[in-house]
């Protein structure tokens, strides 16, 4: 791109005035220049910065916080399982089954773990600290009234396991329970948080405006040049402003992309899992309900009265989840809700017999082995909703790892493109300032 | 022929700048370390709560010898061939007996760890009653009545008889009636074999247990027992052992007969000092069905006579009372025919 003397001639300025001819021209050339490709880093910056924050609070919400909320989850949920659990095997008698026994120190084993890596992960709420601490002081009383109550029924099976197991499930219900929800109330705040973040508008609208505004000027600059050097077309300024056009689109549809890929992992995903997870545990809330009402009602019948919220509160989480949740995830949450049907039904008959005196058809019913009985409608039901939880899960992964790589590519186009307008803009000013050394 | 250094100097800087945006990673923050002292929680059994009793109302013997019951006809009839219009037919036709009881009074009422069945004294004393009516003890349908229900569940019928560690008094008299005394019971204190109470004036200060709404609660703040006990209330008698067992309670308090059951399940423990109220058993029965009253009342007297009662006592409670004689059965008292 050299310029001989004689186009450098032909090409200089006429219109202006004499005294501003080879004196402001240049300098003004040199300011526009320098302005614009400025202007197009800025908004390569800005824009970059926007994309960036929307990954990152993506990837934070896909990556971390939602699995500490799936952590924070599970301890409630292997929580309410154990202590199902123990009251099952209490109902099968003196000689506890293997598969409950490993099933309840399964349960205990999860929410240990998970209660430690969340310890770990979770930083410095107050809130947080307070309910991991309470997990952490307790269940190990609550294991040792447990195993007191063990102890007590493989001696004798006096009503000292009982009422030693009455206090457990107390605890359980009045401290540990109540401390694992709000962990994950906190985790789910966070994430809510962090899902608000990754689609915040202001950023995007602060490039958009960028974007918009270095368009104009490019316009304008290339009208000014074509004015006053009475050339139709500078190519490297065009090149400019279609860079800088197609960065523009592929930001706005990106983003769009990607704000709505959150939008369905938060509403089709995380919102039913949370819901579901809820779900799950009211759901072994009834079954504990039952069983402890025949091992340990001799005051009050508090536990049937805990049974009957427990119920009413499932069935509008299943609602309100058949309501939001995606596709595969409501037809599991069908099968949950006739399986909640069937449960209801033969509680009804658990209660009429223990009711009218059939006590050991009761307890039979309670921790029988069939397909009619308690424990496999319990199962049903745990399962149907398991399944619901997973597919929700699912669709919230895909969702969020579509959401996050909508952006990949776009931050290096980002920064390619930015950078390729800024040395565009400079490349097509720099013949119009030679003309003038 | 070069741009000017200024625009070559910017456009670096604010190249840097948009690829070290575009490389931008989350940091992480590193929680702070804390030490914090941690104190044990009270963990105690679900709704046991501190509790202020009012003194026992003087009503107790208001109404004369409430123990006084329905005299026994002369002869029983013959099982399975109960007199047309009684209601002990109406049992039979039935096909079983609707009998309240508790599950977790041990040695009285409570499930058998390896039956699964209920057992203990008071099923005993239903299982005579079936085997007098259909010639077979098995013949029974049992319900949990929690014991603040009993008198309900006699009165509105849902259940025949309760023989449920049941005292009779002049309160419970007015609304059931009762079979003759098949149990003299007292209340007494149970605490760790190494404690220094010796009976109820050793007391003051002292945590002690008894069960929610029973009459125990109340002999606890008048003589013999010493002023300013702790009364801790819990919803089954049971609760007391596993607050006394965790060390948050220094004796339990209640019917000696309770207090055995709960002293065989834990060794160390004893029962100490003297009997310090009367608590006469009966089976509860409604003021509807005098005849079967008085039908369980000839059970009872043939028990009495040929050995039965003293079987069932020693089944249930020969091994804690181990080296002292059976005692004689309870002595029935009945009210002067009208």
């Amino acid at each position: 791109m050299t310029l001989t003397a004689a186009q450098t001639q032909s090409v200089r300025p006429r219109d202006l005035p004499p005294v501003e001819r080879g004196r402001v021209t240049p300098v003004r050339l040199r300011f526009a220049a320098v302005a614009l490709s400025a202007l197009a880093l800025l908004a390569g910056l800005v824009s970059a910065l926007a994309a960036s924050e929307r990954h990152s609070a993506t990837v934070a919400a896909w990556q971390k916080a939602e699995p500490l909320v799936v952590d924070a989850q599970a301890i409630d949920t292997s929580l309410s399982d154990a202590d199902t659990t123990a009251a099952g095997s209490f109902l099968q008698g003196r000689l506890e089954p293997a598969a409950l026994r490993a099933r309840y120190s399964s349960d205990l084993a999860q929410a240990s773990a998970m209660l430690a890596s969340a310890a770990q992960q979770v930083g410095s709420d107050p809130a947080v600290d307070a309910s991991i601490r309470s997990l952490t002081v307790e269940l190990p009383i609550y294991t040792g009234l447990v195993e007191t109550a063990t102890f007590n029924e493989r001696q004798a099976s006096y009503p000292l396991a009982a009422a030693y197991l009455g206090e457990a499930n107390s605890l359980m219900r009045s401290e540990l329970l109540p401390a694992a929800a709000s962990l994950y109330e906190v985790e789910g705040q966070r994430l809510t948080a962090n899902e608000s973040s990754s689609s915040s508008t202001w950023p995007v609208m602060l490039a958009a405006l960028l974007f918009v505004l270095l368009l104009v000027l490019l316009v304008v600059a290339q009208r000014w040049l074509s004015t006053h050097f009475r050339r139709t077309l500078n190519v490297p300024l065009v090149a400019a402003t279609a860079v800088i056009l197609v960065l523009a689109i592929w930001f706005t549809v990106a983003l769009a992309a990607q704000g709505s890929g959150v939008h369905s992992a938060t509403t089709g995903g995380s919102g039913p899992v949370s819901t579901d997870t809820q779900a799950r545990i009211r759901a072994l809330q009834v079954r504990g309900d039952d069983e402890l009402t025949l091992l340990t009602r001799d005051s009050v019948a508090s536990y049937q009265q805990d049974y009957k919220v427990a119920v009413a509160d499932l069935e509008q989480l299943l609602g309100s989840s058949s309501a939001s949740g995606s596709e595969p995830a409501r037809a599991d949450i069908a099968d949950a809700k006739a399986a909640l049907a069937a449960y209801r039904s033969t509680h009804d008959h658990l209660r009429q017999l223990d009711g009218s005196g059939d006590l050991s058809d009761a307890v039979a019913l309670a921790s029988g082995s069939s397909a009619n009985d308690l424990p496999a409608e319990s199962a049903r039901l745990d399962s149907a909703i398991s399944a619901a939880i997973g597919a929700s899960q699912g669709t919230y992964d895909d969702s969020m790892s579509g959401a996050a790589s909508d952006l990949n590519g776009l931050l290096w186009g980002i920064g390619i493109l930015s950078v390729a307008a800024a040395a565009l803009i400079i490349i097509g000013f720099r013949p119009r300032i030679a003309e003038y050394q | 022929m070069h741009p000017s250094p200024a625009p070559r100097h910017r456009f670096a800087l604010l190249a840097a700048l948009v690829v070290a945006a575009v490389t931008l990673a989350a940091c992480d923050n590193v929680p702070a370390a804390q030490t914090t002292a941690a104190t044990p929680p009270l963990v105690v059994p679900a709704g046991a709560h501190i509790v202020h009793p009012s003194p026992p109302t003087a009503s107790a013997t208001s109404c004369g010898d409430p123990t006084q019951s329905i005299a026994p006809p002369a002869t029983l009839p013959t099982p399975g061939a109960m007199p047309s219009g009684s209601y002990m037919a109406e049992i039979q036709a039935r096909g079983y007996l609707r009998a309240g009881v508790d599950q977790s009074t041990y040695l009285w009422g409570y499930r058998d760890p390896v039956t699964g069945a209920l057992s203990g004294f008071d099923i005993d004393m239903l299982r005579q009653v079936s085997q007098a009516i259909f010639g077979s003890p098995d013949r029974i349908r049992y319900t949990i009545v929690p014991n603040a229900d009993r008198v309900q569940a006699v009165e509105s019928g849902e259940v025949d008889i309760v023989a449920e560690t049941m005292t009779i008094n002049c309160e419970r008299e007015k609304d059931v009636d009762f079979s003759s005394v098949y149990f003299e019971a007292g209340q007494q204190i149970l605490v760790p074999s190494n404690s220094s109470i010796t009976g109820p004036q050793d007391l003051g200060g002292k945590r002690v247990c008894a069960t929610d709404g029973s009459t125990s609660l109340n002999n606890l703040v008048v003589p013999p027992v010493a002023p300013h006990v702790t009364i801790w209330a819990v919803a089954n008698e049971t609760d007391c052992l596993v607050m006394l067992q965790q060390g948050q309670v220094d004796a339990i308090s209640t019917d000696n007969a309770i207090l055995e059951g709960l002293a065989a399940q834990d060794p160390n423990t004893k029962i100490v000092g003297p009997t310090f109220t009367q608590e006469p058993y009966g089976m509860a029965i409604s003021k509807a069905h005098p005849d079967f009253t008085s039908f369980v009342n000839g059970v009872l007297t043939n028990e009495r006579a040929d050995g039965t009662w003293a079987a069932i006592y020693n089944r249930w409670l020969g091994a804690a009372t181990a080296g002292q004689p059976t005692p004689a059965p309870p002595v029935a008292s009945y009210r002067a025919a009208s």
